[in-house]
């Protein structure tokens, strides 16, 4: 399953990219993505405080991730 | 959009007569208007300025969302909402909101409305710069 994963604010400066192309083996819903991330991705350090958002809209833990989404990284925003 | 709503996410200066005309209305017995200016200091260092960033598609999503609950829940005529990005220096302006509402009470509470939920929910981002470095804010617990 392909999906694009866009990261801002600190995230984006930890993973020294602001798009990624991931293909993953199977299906998951999103909070096993922050999982499946936190673990494949070293340059995170552990980093868990974010939300996600898949095309444009937050999306809820158990909300399931599909083919072409596009799945933001939103850490803490900091408008205003 | 509607024709009461405007929103706005740019990297030129923000305008208040812009978000002041918009909101002026005949009906209206007053504007509220909320003004963020870029402060010079966090827990005492020197701020030399800040960079804002943004997802732009769903920022502007949630602002509207935000203008849309404030017309619900808020007896207002217009609201504008209006966020800078990009690079600003100490007083220049990040944030502007203004309401306008037939009785001040309600103005006033929407515009606090508004300002207090895009700071929980607008994915926009400020780097702070000092002397000594740069921070991402409440990027840490």
């Amino acid at each position: 399953m392909n999906i694009t994963v866009l990261a801002f604010g600190i995230l984006s400066d930890l993973l020294e990219n602001d798009s990624i192309q991931l293909t993953l083996e199977k299906q998951m819903s999103v909070s096993d993505f922050k999982q499946y991330l936190i673990k494949n991705f070293s340059k995170l350090n552990g980093y868990s405080n974010f939300s996600i958002a898949i095309n444009e809209a937050y999306a809820s833990d158990d909300i399931l991730l599909n083919e072409n989404d596009v799945v933001a990284l939103i850490p803490p925003v900091s408008g205003g | 959009m509607s024709d009461n709503i405007s929103i706005k996410v740019t990297s030129c200066p923000l305008k208040l007569e812009d978000c002041y005309a918009f909101v002026e209305d005949p009906s209206c017995g007053g504007i509220s208007v909320f003004v963020g200016t870029v402060r010079n200091q966090t827990k005492g260092k020197d701020v030399k300025r800040l960079d804002f960033s943004a997802y732009e598609p769903m920022a502007i999503k949630e602002m509207k969302k935000i203008a849309e609950e404030s017309l619900a829940k808020f007896e207002i005529s217009k609201i504008a909402i209006h966020h800078a990005i990009g690079k600003l220096s100490i007083k220049d302006i990040p944030v502007i909101i203004a309401v306008s509402s037939a009785h001040r009470k309600d103005a006033f509470r929407a515009c606090e409305y508004a300002i207090d939920t895009l700071k929980e929910t607008v994915p926009i981002w400020k780097k702070e710069h000092f002397e000594s470095g740069e921070v991402w804010v409440n990027s840490h617990p």
